[in-house]
C-alpha cells in the first residue's frame, strides 16, 4: 500500500461566530463549500446557514456539545476519519475559531498547500504519574520526532511555566490560547506560534476535568 | 498492484450506484491504495447472474437490467442454480450483499454473507437484516476466518456511524440515541405539512422514486425500527428484533394533526428513541410533535439525524442531508477501503 495516506491541516482562522464567518474564510481559503465531505461543530450550529452555504448533500454534520469535553477529542475523531478514509475534507468548528482538515486525496485533487500534518493525537489518564512524565512517555510511543516540541500550550491544568530542565520540554515555548475554552482556537494558537519561530514541532494539551488528558501534536509544514 | 475480484449480489438502487463509484475510484484506488477492483459476479433478484471471473462487463450489465432485461448473456458460466451455489463456486475477495431487506429474518442476505466468509471473502453490507438477526454469528466467523464484516451503510448511509464508536469514542458507555432514521416518512410528512394528504404525498414520494413499490416497511415504521435495532446491538450492545421495538407508524397522521401542530409552532417526525435500562434497552418508533429548541425540528426532507447520549457527552447529535444511492456506495466504497487497511 502507499505509504502517503495523512491528515493534513489546510488553514484555520479566529473569526468563526456566524455562518457568514465561515464562508468568508472558506472563500480567503480558495476552498470551496462542495468540497467538503464532513463538519464538526462544537456548541450550537446554524444548519440552515450553512446548507446555504452550498455544503453538499451527503455531507456528515456532526454536532458536539460545548464545554463539558476537550476539544481535543473533535480534532481527533476527525483525524481518524480522515485516516480511515471515511472523508477527505473536514471543517471542525466552535464559536472560536474554524479549522479545515484535508486528507493526502484531496490534497492533491484541489493543489491545496498544508500548513501542517498531525504527529500524533491521543489520551492518557496521567493519575498515577505526573503530567509531564506521563506526556513524554506516551508522546516518546506515538510520535518519537515530535517528542521534544518547540511550542506547547498545556490547559486544564495546575501546571505552570517554566517547565523543568533536563525534561523533553524544556525548550518548548510556552504558547497562550487567547480563548481557553477552544482546544480548536489553542491547536491554532500552537500552529501560529510555530510559523512565527520558524520552528517545526508543536504540542497542545488538554486535561479534562476527570483527569484524562489529551494531547494533539502539529508538525509544520 | 494487488487486483481484488468483487461480487454483487443484489443490483438495485444501491448495487449499480456501488459499480459506478467503484469505476470513478478506480484511479484514486490505484495511485493512492496501491489495488484495484474488477467485478466477477453480479447476482440480481428478477434479472438473473453473470459470472466471469476475467471480469463481468457491468456496464451492459446495467443497461440489461434498467431495461428490465436478463443479464445472463453475460455469464461466462451458465447452470448455477442459486446465489449460494454461486457464492460458493466462484473465487472472489469481497462480497457486497445489497440484497432488499428483510426485517423479520434477515434472509437470504445472512446465508450470502456467511457462504462468502466462509469461503474466505470479506463480507460487506448495506442491509440492514443480517446486522439486527445475525451480528453476533456474522462477527465471530468472520474474526475466526481473519476477514471482515462490515456495514457503515446499514444505518444513515454514508455517515460512519459505526466505526465512530469502534475509533475515536471507544469505550464510551452508550446510554441511548434519539433521532430520525427514515427519511422516507420525514419527506412524506414534510409533503403533508405543504398540503398534501397523507395518500398524495405517497404517490409524489413513488413518482420521484423516495417511496417503494409496497412503502409499508417506511410508513409504519420497521425501517426505522431495524435501524434502532441494529445501533442497539451494535453500539449498545444489547441484542434487539425489530419486533421488540414499540413501533407506530405515520398513517394515522392527519392534515388537521399537521395544522394544530403548525398552530402550535411545532411539526411532528417520525421519532426514534433507545434508552439503556440496567440490561435491556427499551426502544421506540412513534410520531411525535418537537418544538424548535429540539434539534429534530430542523431536520428537513430526506436528511437523518440521531443524537447520542453517552457517558462522556451528553448529546453528539450527527445529521446526514439527502443522502442518496451514492452516499450509500460510498460507505461501502470506505468499508471496502477499510478492510483493505486492515484485512
Amino acid at each position: 500500500m502507499a505509504e502517503t495516506a495523512g491528515a493534513f491541516w489546510i488553514a484555520h482562522t479566529y473569526q468563526a461566530q456566524s455562518a457568514a464567518d465561515v464562508k468568508a474564510f472558506l472563500v480567503e481559503s480558495r476552498i470551496r463549500p462542495a468540497w467538503i465531505s464532513s463538519i464538526h461543530a462544537i456548541g450550537s450550529l446554524d444548519l440552515a446557514g450553512y446548507s446555504a452555504m452550498g455544503i453538499p448533500a451527503g455531507c456528515v454534520v456532526y454536532s458536539w456539545p460545548q464545554r463539558v469535553f476537550s476539544g481535543h477529542r473533535v480534532v481527533h475523531t476527525a483525524v481518524r476519519s480522515i485516516l480511515l478514509g471515511e472523508t477527505e475534507m473536514a471543517l471542525l468548528l466552535d464559536s472560536s475559531a474554524a479549522v479545515l482538515l484535508a486528507s493526502h486525496i484531496a490534497v492533491g485533487r484541489h493543489n491545496l498547500f498544508p500548513l501542517a500534518t498531525f504527529g500524533a493525537f491521543s489520551a492518557f489518564n496521567h493519575s498515577e504519574l505526573p503530567l509531564l512524565e506521563k506526556l513524554a512517555s506516551s508522546l516518546a510511543v506515538q510520535s518519537p520526532e515530535s517528542a521534544s516540541p518547540n511550542a506547547l500550550l498545556i490547559e486544564g491544568s495546575s501546571l505552570k511555566r517554566p517547565v523543568k530542565k533536563g525534561t523533553r520540554f524544556e525548550n518548548a515555548a510556552w504558547v497562550h490560547n487567547p480563548e481557553p475554552d477552544s482546544a480548536l482556537a489553542g491547536c491554532c494558537s500552537v500552529l501560529d506560534a510555530l510559523f512565527t519561530s520558524g520552528r517545526k514541532h508543536g504540542l497542545a494539551v488538554d486535561v479534562e476535568p476527570g483527569g484524562l488528558t489529551l494531547y494533539t501534536s502539529l508538525e509544520r509544514m | 498492484m494487488h487486483e481484488y475480484k468483487l461480487m454483487l449480489v443484489g443490483f438495485g438502487n444501491v448495487g449499480r450506484a456501488f459499480a459506478r463509484l467503484l469505476e470513478r475510484k478506480q484511479e484514486t484506488l490505484r495511485s493512492e491504495f496501491d489495488f484495484s477492483t474488477s467485478i466477477s459476479a453480479i447476482a440480481t433478484g428478477r434479472h438473473g447472474i453473470a459470472v466471469d471471473p476475467g471480469g463481468v462487463d457491468w456496464q451492459q450489465a446495467i443497461r440489461l437490467v434498467e431495461h428490465g432485461r436478463s443479464i445472463d448473456p453475460l455469464s461466462t458460466r451458465h447452470g448455477l442454480d442459486s446465489i449460494t451455489e454461486m457464492i460458493r463456486s466462484t473465487p472472489a475477495d469481497f462480497l457486497f450483499e445489497n440484497s432488499p431487506v428483510n426485517h423479520r429474518t434477515g434472509q437470504p442476505a445472512i446465508n450470502y454473507l456467511k457462504a462468502a466468509l466462509e469461503m474466505g471473502m470479506h463480507a460487506i453490507t448495506a442491509n440492514k437484516g443480517p446486522v439486527v438477526h445475525a451480528y453476533s454469528e456474522l462477527s465471530a466467523l468472520a474474526a475466526k476466518k481473519n476477514r471482515r464484516f462490515l456495514f457503515e451503510s446499514a444505518v444513515m448511509d454514508g455517515a460512519p456511524i459505526f466505526s465512530l464508536f469502534r475509533g475515536p469514542l471507544p469505550a464510551v458507555e452508550l446510554r441511548g440515541f434519539e433521532g430520525i432514521l427514515n427519511s422516507c416518512t420525514n419527506l412524506l410528512i414534510e409533503l403533508m405539512e405543504q398540503g398534501k394528504t397523507f395518500e398524495e404525498a405517497v404517490e409524489y414520494g413513488k413518482s420521484i422514486g423516495i417511496t417503494e413499490t409496497d412503502p409499508s416497511a417506511d410508513i409504519d415504521g420497521w425501517d426505522a425500527a431495524i435501524k434502532v435495532a441494529a445501533l442497539s446491538t451494535v453500539i449498545m450492545g444489547v441484542p434487539l428484533k425489530p419486533d421488540q421495538i414499540d413501533r407506530t407508524g405515520i398513517r394515522a397522521i392527519t392534515p388537521e394533526m399537521i395544522a394544530s401542530a403548525r398552530a402550535d409552532g411545532e411539526r411532528w417526525k417520525l421519532v426514534c428513541t433507545a434508552k439503556r435500562a440496567d440490561a435491556r434497552v427499551i426502544a421506540k418508533v412513534a410520531p411525535q410533535r418537537v418544538n424548535q429548541s429540539s434539534p429534530l425540528f430542523a431536520i428537513n426532507g430526506t436528511s437523518s439525524y440521531v443524537q447520542f447520549e453517552t457517558d462522556v457527552l451528553p448529546g453528539l447529535g450527527i445529521i446526514e442531508s439527502n443522502p442518496g444511492p451514492e452516499t450509500t456506495a460510498y460507505g461501502l466504497l470506505a468499508d471496502l477501503i477499510n478492510a483493505v487497511r486492515n484485512g
